[in-house]
């Protein structure tokens, strides 16, 4: 197995699932985002998208508020700072592994 | 090379600029803004014309901070229902945005008194400045967020500068015609998006957790 691949089996699988690494994306971006927005931006089903929120919540990734807004009660999604530094190493990681496999 | 997740952020973080809303109030701004120099000739008694002067920055953060209340609660009623909410990060300085409204309108005034000041030589040279600077500042916004019809904008603001120093005007029409031009290109570039951004989405069916 070659460096590049053998890193690749280094990075944080929770992260690495296509759905939830695009939810993670989206929330670094940003302060914090309602379910409507991820819904939207995602693609993804109400029930898939609370069960991957519900992952990277257990994972002590993503903090899940229930607030109101005025009188509009909303659920707020925003990284924790373990949640942002999971996904800035796994960001790391990628770049590494591309730049070793763009190398080899 | 743009990854995936580069763009994801990037669409993200022009999220604020998806309805147009924030343009037509840049755009109300700035027309207004030219319109108070067209006030000028009206005070002939110095000292009411020195206040008029003096109250334009007065004025530009006033019409900065009613344009962020107003887009703000237009947001609460139209965008963030139908294509969700999202709580732009904050600099941690929680005086950053009241400085780069200071800074703003400091430049802007600048700008205003050096065309004041050499207009009388130079009606082509600083109106042309006037409108690079701007186009400068407004082609960022469209490199930072990816956002296309703000290169049309810089472009635009930049003719717009060209086009007020050839015409053959007065310092108060040319200053008039300036802003007043600046702001409606934004109120037509915010409309078209929000117009665009009504026909593209709907509010979504059933509850939303």
């Amino acid at each position: 197995m070659t460096a590049g691949l053998h890193s690749i089996s280094g990075v944080d699988r929770l992260i690495h699932e296509p759905a939830r690494m695009m939810i993670v994306t989206i929330l670094y971006a940003v302060e914090g985002a309602d379910f409507l927005y991820l819904l939207r931006e995602t693609g993804l089903t109400k029930g898939n998208l609370s069960a991957h929120l519900g992952k990277l919540e257990e994972a002590g990734y993503v903090k899940i508020e229930k607030i109101f807004r005025g009188k509009v009660p909303q659920t707020l999604l925003s990284l924790t700072p373990g949640g942002r530094a999971a996904f800035e190493t796994y960001r790391e990681q990628l770049k590494q592994i591309v730049q070793s496999l763009s190398k080899e | 090379m743009k990854s995936e997740i580069d763009t994801v952020i990037q669409r993200t973080q022009r999220y604020w600029y998806v309805d147009g809303l924030g343009e037509m109030a840049v755009g109300l701004m700035l027309a207004i803004f030219g319109l108070y120099f067209s006030l000028f000739p009206l005070f002939e008694n110095q000292n009411l014309g020195l206040a008029v002067a003096l109250g334009q920055p007065v004025l530009l953060l006033l019409l900065w901070w009613l344009g962020g209340k107003a887009v703000r609660a237009l947001k609460e009623r139209i965008t963030y229902p139908r294509t969700g909410y999202v709580l732009v990060a904050r600099k941690k300085k929680p005086l950053s945005r009241l400085a780069l409204a200071a800074i703003t309108a400091m430049v802007v005034g600048a700008l205003v008194g050096l065309i004041q000041a050499f207009a009388a030589g130079s009606r082509l040279i600083i109106p042309t400045v006037v409108g690079a600077f701007l186009a400068f500042s407004v082609a960022i916004i469209g490199r930072r967020f990816g956002l296309a019809r703000f290169y049309v904008l810089a472009a635009y603001t930049f003719g717009i500068g060209l086009l007020t120093g050839i015409l053959s005007l007065t310092e108060t029409q040319q200053n008039t015609f300036l802003f007043a031009m600046f702001g409606l290109g934004w109120i037509i570039s915010g409309a078209v998006t929000f117009a665009r951004y009504l026909a593209s989405t709907r509010p979504p069916n059933g509850d939303i957790p």
